[in-house]
């Protein structure tokens, strides 16, 4: 039982491995191609991982980017998830705000980062709302979806037995579109993530997009190459860890 | 012959009196028309015809999540206004389960609803999984259940209301034939024991004719009606190889076929 179990975790996680060695073999072959100021190595880069990583440069910027980022996709979340319930689940609200989404899913976020930095300035404060924005978007419209997907015999159910109004919000409607709540912050955390880069590298003093972005003054791609490869694995681990807290706290949710 | 021709002898637990339906406004076509239908309490009553026939709207109207477009639907002599537990849906698809609810988290729904507490719900719940078989599952999710044990989580979710009628619309449908003779049989024997009052949809003979005091046969639609109701007075508990009910099925057989010609034939 605990060896065929191993093995279905194993090898999954095995081919997963192998892509990423691969990748670094591949990368390393590249750049021998190439002049190493313009396209540095794998190896160059893992240098100066160790050298930011000692001098806890990089642990910095990575704070203070992951700082911004969850700040603004928990804010996001939330206000995502609890507009996408009530635009989805009452009419007269959805037909309130229909238009304004319809407008709105045409404007990116990165264009409100001139008005945002206008009005809340250069700080923490212009950078949160603008991950917000990205996040809370992407979650209320999966959120809708996923109201939208109810079965209507679970509606049907719920009112046959009995539950009321808030009854059947709570219970059925909120309960059944926690899978789609969980995709939404997925990917609102890689618009997050977007927004984050724009933001950093508009206006900031530290920060993975700051990193990359002041690099370019110094051609120092080994540098560049190290903030998109932390920008990466940060984002990578924050996806997996998403999965595993919902998987551990919400599971039953998430069955078909 | 008319389905409320036997209106005098006793007072039905469920009517139709002269119900029409349609979905939306004046162009649209009538699904049902003038149709009339009485169960007597504690009756059996299955309604059977050709698919299409508006057999599940008749379904839906009793249990409120349709409104007669004319005419009136009415339970004890009361209007049916809206969905309620007094009139328990068996639905066809398994989909109107909860996933995110264990088997017991689900039969207890509607006892959860009225604000009952666990350990009563608990108390209500287990004769009717020891019933079924499912005793032994109520921890489980519908994900880990056969189609055969969702149909009976679906079963014990409608009796644990003590409704006054139950509300079947095919409910073995999706099931394989030797599933849904184990839960047709299952239901018999319930049914003998406790003589609720149930309202089936099939467009299976041998299952109408197995399960019902009355068969109801609907015509073709649109603008369909019952147009006769047939008794199956065949002793229970039936056998599907006793002679007399080989003899209703050709009955039955008779009478459907005619309609499902006739719906092919309109068809063209």
């Amino acid at each position: 039982m605990s060896d065929s179990s191993a093995l279905r975790l194993g090898r999954p996680a095995a081919i997963g491995l192998i892509s990423i060695v691969g990748g670094l073999v591949l990368w390393q072959a590249a750049a021998a191609a190439f002049d190493n100021v313009l396209f540095p190595s794998a190896t160059d880069t893992l240098q100066i991982f160790f050298a930011q990583a000692l001098s806890g440069e990089l642990w910095i910027h990575i704070g203070a980017s992951l700082a911004r980022v969850f700040a603004g996709w928990a804010a996001g979340g939330l206000l995502g998830v609890v507009l996408g319930l009530l635009i989805a689940s009452f009419r007269p609200v959805r037909d309130f705000f229909e238009p304004t989404i319809q407008f709105l899913r045409f404007v990116p976020a990165i264009a409100w980062i001139t008005p945002f930095t206008i009005w809340a300035g250069v700080g923490e404060v212009s950078k949160v709302m603008l991950i917000t924005y990205g996040v809370t978007f992407m979650v209320m419209l999966n959120t809708m979806t996923g109201v939208f997907a109810i079965a209507p015999n679970k509606l049907r159910a719920a009112r046959c037995f009995g539950a009321g109004h808030a009854h059947i919000f709570l219970y059925v409607t909120l309960p059944a579109t926690v899978p789609f709540i969980v995709t939404g912050l997925r990917i609102g955390l890689g618009n997050g993530f977007m927004m984050l880069i724009a933001a950093e590298m508009l206006a900031s003093d530290e920060g993975l997009g700051f990193l990359i972005f002041t690099s370019r003054l110094y051609m120092a791609t080994d540098l560049i190459f190290l903030g998109i490869l932390a920008l990466g694995t940060v984002g990578l681990i924050c996806d997996y860890g998403i999965q595993a807290v919902f998987k551990r706290g919400f599971g039953r949710y998430l069955r078909a | 012959m008319s389905a409320t021709g036997d209106e005098g002898a006793f007072r039905p637990l469920v009517s139709f009196v002269d119900v029409s339906f349609r979905f939306g406004g004046r162009d649209a076509p009538w699904i049902l028309r003038s149709v009339d239908l009485a169960i007597g309490r504690g009756e059996f009553f299955v309604l059977i015809g050709p698919s299409g026939c508006g057999k599940t709207t008749a379904l839906n109207l009793l249990a409120g999540f349709e409104h007669p477009s004319a005419g009136q639907v009415l339970v004890d002599g009361e209007p049916v206004v809206e969905p309620g537990v007094e009139r328990a849906v068996i639905f066809q698809g398994e989909d109107s389960l909860y996933p995110w609810l264990t088997v017991e988290e689900n039969v207890t729904f509607s006892l959860r609803a009225a604000g009952l507490s666990r350990r009563e719900r608990h108390r209500r719940a287990r004769p009717f999984l020891q019933m079924v078989g499912l005793a032994g599952h109520r921890h489980k999710y519908p994900s880990e259940l056969s189609g055969g044990m969702k149909q009976r989580v679906q079963l014990v979710r409608a009796l644990v209301c003590d409704s006054l009628v139950l509300l079947m619309d095919e409910p073995f449908g999706a099931l394989d034939a030797q599933t849904r003779s184990v839960l047709q049989d299952e239901l018999a024997r319930i049914w003998e024991n406790n003589r609720v009052t149930i309202l089936f949809i099939t467009h299976d003979i041998a299952e109408a004719v197995l399960l019902a005091d009355r068969v109801g046969v609907m015509t073709a639609g649109p603008e369909s009606i019952i147009k006769q109701v047939v008794p199956i007075d065949l002793p229970r508990p039936r056998s599907r190889s006793d002679p007399a009910f080989g003899a209703a099925y050709g009955q039955l057989n008779e009478l459907l076929a005619e309609e499902s010609r006739r719906a092919l034939m309109d068809g063209q």
